[in-house]
């Protein structure tokens, strides 16, 4: 009885070929509106992910307190690979000594700021080089007197280029030091304080063995392992910390607003959207339905007399409209899912971003589809379902 | 068979319609007894009550008061769902106006009232099939109802009242949209049946019909004429 009702329901519905597409106007659209959100939503996030990276979103940072002395256990120069070692969650880190300084190439001369900072610096902040090299672990142990210059550093120092392998002089106090540039980032946005096209940027190791004795560092840049639990990385620094020290305040810990903060805000919205989307289409989709199916009621009173006098019980003529309405509806639903990932597709290609569909999506608009079809098509069945026999034999 | 077994047996019952402030005496207080294996004309003018009373005694109707009996079961008693078991079951309709479904094929039409019985698909088509042949309608059959003369409309309307093998056959003016000779096969299918033992109750305006069979039932303003 079941199949004979889907055979029956499927030839309605192509004897009606335009009213049945036209009914499905709205179940389409919610469908592939939501189809498209989601799609829309997930090939984000992964794209975001991706960017993330290379934004520094996985960057955390570490800093003495306000107007404390910083103490000694905490901000000596190896606390991050101290870190980095015994928490799963850091990868990497560079101490960030900052100060400023006065430079002279052989024609130019500008006060800059001077970052001591490890080899590490360039994977933890992505540093990509214009030029030259950057500093080496090697140049590190073997305390060789180079330094790596930001993009506007060298283009004031060396208007006319080649500043890889020129000299430079560095006046640290009334002492001058001799350099060989050994390379020059490119362009980069600032992050968390750091700065990368205005410096001079020169190992650590050298400067507190050659230049200035150090022995308190300024702060920390370190790499979570994963950008989304940048968050989580923090915690596990704080609490590692506060366990040197019984000083409140004697340091701070900071990480751009954590990923999945971001990213729940991000799905919140578009699930927001998406409620509103599937729920307005849900009711006019589903007032179509309603109508239509009434409308087909009406019409085929007269069959419905005659299924009676066969001998049809209301259950029976119950199923065959509900059935209708629920074929009716899921074809909207497949064409509505298809009509989105097509729409998906195109919008991220038009975006250039990689596409990601989400089945769970799919699946729960295709049954929400039969479910409209079935609460909607409920009326107008129970209403064929109770139709007087003779009145309904002596419709034409 | 046994012949004198009562089928159906209506007693002193009415049917008013209103209309307005008016009351349509469709059925005044009518009594009546079928038999098994008779067939039966009811013949009268027209708003006599001849279809009121088809309707009634094929359970698609209720009396307003009065008693009606199918195979000693009282009909009145019964709710939608029994009644719909009973016209599935017990009761076949002729109709004048063919009322085939026309969106399926003659032989998914004679199949209707087998699914609604809840016949086996494959059965189903066996059965249509034999019901299709015995009113000489073997061919055809894949076809829709609008391809279809107006006389093997009614052969396939037939084929579809007998599927069942009810105990009662009921056509209202079977004859009625069909021109004489058509109207003659058909009613010579009819007796055909009724002589292999059904039984068949028809409706008819023409009295060369009526006189063929062997019981005539005359109605006038709802009652039997005696
Ligand atoms: N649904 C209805 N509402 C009101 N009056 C009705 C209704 N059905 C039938 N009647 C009235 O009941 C009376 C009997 O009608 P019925 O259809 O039984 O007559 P009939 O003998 O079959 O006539 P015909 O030979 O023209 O078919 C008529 O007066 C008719 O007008
Ligand atoms: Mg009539």
């Amino acid at each position: 009885m079941f199949g004979e009702n889907i055979r029956l329901a499927l030839k309605n519905l192509i004897t009606n070929k335009m009213r049945t597409l036209l009914s499905l106007l709205g179940i389409m659209i919610g469908v592939s509106s939501v189809i498209l959100i989601t799609t829309l939503g997930s090939s984000a996030a992964l794209n975001i992910k991706k960017e993330i990276a290379s934004s520094g979103m996985d960057l955390i940072m570490i800093y003495g307190g306000w107007g404390n002395a910083r103490s000694r256990e905490i901000f000596h120069p190896g606390l991050g690979e101290e870190l980095a070692e015994s928490l799963p969650g850091v990868i990497d880190s560079t101490p960030n000594l900052t100060s400023s300084v006065l430079a002279k190439s052989r024609s130019k001369e500008a006060s800059f700021s001077l970052g001591c900072i490890s080899p590490s610096y360039r994977n933890v902040f992505n540093i990509k080089m214009a030029a030259g090299r950057f500093i080496s672990q090697r140049d590190s142990k073997e305390k060789y007197p180079g330094v790596v210059l930001g993009n506007k550093t060298a283009r004031s120092l060396f208007p006319a280029g080649g500043a890889v392998g020129s000299p430079i002089k560095l006046i640290v106090g009334k002492t001058a030091y001799q350099f060989t540039v050994l390379g020059v980032m490119k362009k980069k946005d600032s992050n968390m304080g750091a700065e990368f096209d205005n410096v001079i940027l020169m190992d650590l190791n050298y400067y507190k063995s050659r230049i200035v004795k150090v022995d308190i560092i300024d702060s920390f840049f370190l790499k979570a392992a994963d950008p989304e639990a940048a968050a989580d990385a923090k915690l596990e620094i704080k609490e590692y910390l506060s366990s040197k020290t019984s000083e409140k305040d004697a340091f701070w810990v900071e990480s751009p607003s954590s990923i999945s903060e971001m990213f729940s805000k991000v799905t919140g919205t578009l699930n927001i959207v998406l409620a509103c989307i599937a729920g307005i289409s849900l009711l006019v989709g589903g007032i179509g339905i309603m109508n239509i199916m009434l409308v087909s009621v009406t019409e085929r009173t007269r069959e419905i007399g005659i299924r009676k006098a066969l001998g049809a019980p209301p259950s029976a003529i119950r199923g065959q409209f509900l059935t209708e309405s629920a074929v009716l509806t899921l074809i909207g639903g497949v064409v509505g899912v298809l009509l989105g990932i097509g729409l998906g597709k195109a919008a991220t290609s038009i975006m250039s971003w990689s596409f990601s569909l989400v089945p769970a999506a799919c699946v729960l608009s295709l049954g929400f589809s039969a479910v409209i079809g079935i609460f909607f098509g409920l009326y107008p069945a129970v209403r064929a379902s109770k139709l007087d026999p003779i009145e309904a034999l002596s419709r034409e | 068979m046994d012949v004198n077994k009562v089928i159906i047996e209506l007693e002193n019952v009415r049917k008013e319609y209103h209309m307005g402030d008016n009351i349509v005496n469709a059925l005044d207080g009518f009594s009546l007894q079928i038999n098994s294996g008779e067939l039966t004309s009811i013949i009268g003018p027209s708003g006599s009550g001849k279809s009121t009373l088809m309707n009634i005694i094929g359970c698609l109707d209720r009396p307003t008061s009065g008693s009606v009996f199918l195979e000693g079961n009282d009909i009145s008693l019964m709710n939608d769902k029994q009644l719909s078991r009973i016209r599935n079951h017990s009761i076949g309709f002729v109709f004048q106006q063919f009322n085939l479904l026309p969106r399926l094929s003659i032989l998914e039409n004679v199949e209707t009232p087998l699914m609604y019985a809840g016949v086996k698909a494959s059965k189903r088509k066996k059965m249509a099939e034999d019901a299709l042949n015995k009113v000489g309608l073997g061919e055809r059959i894949s076809h829709k109802p609008t391809e279809l003369s107006g006389g093997q409309k009614q052969r396939a309307a037939i084929a579809r009242a007998i599927v069942t093998s009810p105990s009662l056959i009921l056509a209202d003016e079977p004859t009625g949209a069909l021109d004489t000779a058509t109207g003659e096969i058909i009613m010579n299918l009819f007796h055909q049946l009724n002589n292999e033992g059904r039984t068949i109750v028809i409706v008819t305006h023409d009295m060369e019909v009526s006189e063929k069979c062997e019981r005539i039932i005359r109605v006038r303003d709802g009652r039997m004429e005696v």
